[in-house]
């Protein structure tokens, strides 16, 4: 009869024992596996547009990684919260912009500090924050207020309904108009500024 | 939302907002986000040969001085802006959407995930679960504590005015004990709320695989959770004094096909009130008889080391709060060097037998009960769990300290000097002599080492395992962890 896991070389007439666990270890890493499965899928399917609102909410493009980082863990780690793929998309959007508000990710990042070195950047993709750093459009969004900012990069970037913006925000629906048209107006006057 | 809650409770904020959010939201998220997905990958795509953001923004900005009609694609939302917002602006703003959300798109388009990053997520994000899970239980105990506190001390508050001693304490009894419906049915009520908060959401149809975990737990804290003491125990918490910590227990597992042998040391809080572990406590080798210590090494768990399923060091706590009655572990490995593989037995015990432990010979897991019991017998704190302490208090103290002073090889004795001073704790009643005694025959028998564990609380040594044989190799060792709860 084959044996389906490798004995422990040493005590090969414990037998009896070893199915057991070995079925345990095969659920846990099935259990294991689905998570991982749908963490993945998310990560496909939303990491680099994540990663773009990231960049046009903060004022320091290089934690837009810990902040999706971040938002990626929090929204995976409540389990329950992951479920239905739309939801999902909305929560981590959500994560992001509560994250971008420069006290609490100065927190986060602080916590992240203490816990976990900073992955060192490949300098490809810290090339391509660099000249981020560079563009007018950037620049120009940072002169807004955060509130026209925020709703502008959700409403246009994010292609959030004006609904959207005021729920995911918290303001009503009104003021994400007024924001959002004096925020286009400030950006266009930036702009311009810029050139 | 509000800018107050959004800042502590950054974490939970998403979802409560949502709560209510994604169901509407999801209406038009079921349309919207479609035509985003197109248009984002589209934009990156687009970006992604031109990536340069700074060739994005070089296009020029023409929000509304071309004069164009408001395009199809910016739809019946841009030209309520536009109207909303007034002539002035409104026009220019319908028509400028388009642009600024291309603008974003140029902008953000050469933006790539980091290498590691889906790796650091998949390592992240169960740790993060099961550091929730922790928070989670603490606040569950907190509030049950509460829950079950305050009606008790009200009850003894209306009654203390009342009359007879006789009668109010019967009454107070009666309260606490039924859980009557004026305290007990509100505090269960109190209870159970913010839980439910939680467990709602792993609660949902296709959770319950990962769900498991929760609730259960959270009912066995409520469950246990009887003394007085509030929510408060976080960050006040004392340092665990010696006397608190009890129970000792260690564990190993079959040595797996390298002869490495995985372990633990769970010592519980036995106190009646909350204590912080801070610190690691020290795990040292001492030698037994004619072996030497040299051929083994103690070293801190890292990451990557050949101790692959111990815990990652960033799963231990530097300070660790434990409420009565929970335990925290150090756990370890024991790793043969190569050589060494069978040479050397491991036994969480100083082998009563005098020979080799019949247990590990076979590969079962040893779970040894009363090995040291802290200091509950001496300190006659912990009446509770120490009904047997009492009466071991200085009775079997004495002997077991006078048995172990005796049969050792100079005083300082390791695995008897342990026992001997731990002696005090009279659970072990039954079973004490017998292992302490064979510290001799251990010593006699055979040449080993000793591992010993003392709490970061000193003295005395809560945990001992015995490698016996001729030993080489590397003990691994995690620091505090917070133990299962049983």
């Amino acid at each position: 009869m084959p044996v389906i896991a490798p004995l422990p070389a040493r005590e090969p007439a414990v037998g009896v024992s070893v199915p057991g666990s070995t079925t345990e270890a095969t659920d846990d890493a099935m259990a294991e596996g689905t998570t991982i499965d749908f963490l993945t899928e998310t990560y496909r399917a939303h990491y680099r547009s994540l990663l773009g609102l990231a960049a046009l909410l903060l004022d320091d493009t290089a934690s837009c990684e810990d902040v999706v980082q971040e938002a990626f863990i929090r929204v995976h780690s409540a389990r329950g919260r992951v479920r239905d793929p739309e939801k999902t998309l909305a929560y981590l959007r959500q994560t992001v912009v509560n994250l971008s508000r420069s006290t609490l990710r100065r927190r986060i990042l602080g916590m992240k500090l203490l816990s976990k070195p900073l992955p060192n950047m490949a300098s490809a993709e810290e090339g391509a924050y660099e000249q981020l750093e560079r563009a007018d459009l950037i620049k120009a969004m940072r002169g807004l207020q955060r509130r026209q900012r925020e709703v502008l990069v959700l409403r246009y970037f994010a292609d959030m309904t004006e609904a959207e913006v005021a729920r995911t925000l918290g303001i009503s629906a009104g003021s994400v108009k007024a924001y959002g048209s004096r925020g286009i107006a400030a950006l266009r006057v930036a702009m311009e500024a810029a050139r | 939302m509000t800018h107050g809650p959004a800042g502590p409770n950054g974490p939970e904020e998403p979802g409560e907002a949502r709560r209510t959010g994604p169901a509407g939201a999801g209406d038009e998220a079921s349309s919207a986000p479609p035509a985003a997905e197109s248009a984002e990958s589209g934009g990156c795509a687009a970006a992604n040969s031109p990536a340069e953001p700074g060739e994005g923004t070089v296009v020029p900005f023409p929000f509304g001085r071309n004069g164009r009609p408001a395009e199809p694609a910016a739809g019946g939302d841009g030209v309520g802006v536009g109207e909303g917002v007034g002539d002035g602006v409104g026009d220019g703003v319908g028509d400028g959407e388009a642009e600024i959300r291309q603008l974003f798109q140029d902008v953000v388009g050469g933006l790539e995930p980091s290498a590691q990053a889906l790796e650091q997520l998949r390592e992240a994000v169960p740790m993060r679960r099961r550091r929730r899970r922790r928070v989670w239980l603490g606040a569950a105990a907190s509030v049950a504590l509460f829950g079950v506190g305050a009606p008790v001390v009200m009850s003894a508050a209306e009654h203390v005015g009342g009359g007879g001693g006789q009668a109010t304490l019967d009454a107070g009894a009666e309260r606490t004990a039924g859980g009557e419906p004026a305290g007990g049915g509100d505090a269960g009520e109190e209870g159970s709320h913010p839980a439910g908060g939680d467990t709602e959401a792993p609660g949902r149809p296709g959770d319950g695989a990962e769900a498991d975990g929760e609730p259960p737990a959270a009912g066995d804290e409520e469950g246990t959770a009887t003394t007085r003491d509030n929510s408060e125990m976080s960050l006040s918490s004392p340092v665990c004094a010696r006397t608190q910590l009890g129970e000792a227990r260690t564990t190993t597992e079959s040595p797996d096909a390298e002869g490495r042998v995985y372990g633990s040391i769970r010592l519980v809080n036995v106190s009646d009130s909350p204590c912080r572990v801070s610190g690691n406590g020290e795990l040292a080798a001492l030698p037994v008889g004619m072996a030497s210590v040299d051929a083994i090494q103690i070293v801190d768990r890292t990451e990557g080391d050949r101790a692959e399923r111990l815990p990652t060091p960033d799963e231990t706590h530097e300070e660790l709060v434990l409420p009565p009655g929970e335990a925290y572990e150090v756990q370890f490995a024991w790793v043969p060097s190569g050589a060494a593989v069978g040479s050397c037995d491991v036994a969480t015990e100083p082998a009563g037998s005098g020979g080799p432990s019949p247990n590990l010979e076979r590969g079962e897991p040893v779970t040894e009960e009363p090995t040291a019991t802290g200091g509950q017998g001496p300190d006659g704190v912990s009446g509770e769990d120490g009904g047997g302490g009492a009466t071991g208090e200085s009775g079997t103290g004495g002997e077991t300290t006078s048995g172990a002073g005796g049969g050792e090889t100079g005083g300082e004795s390791p695995g008897t000097g342990a026992s001997g001073e731990t002696g005090g704790d009279g659970t072990s009643g039954g079973e004490t002599p017998g292992s302490t005694v064979g510290g001799d025959g251990v010593d006699g028998a055979t040449d080993g080492v000793v591992l010993r564990y003392t709490p970061e609380a000193g003295q005395p040594e809560a945990a001992q395992i015995m490698l016996e044989g001729s030993c080489s190799g590397t003990i691994y060792r995690t620091g505090v962890l917070q133990a299962p709860t049983e």
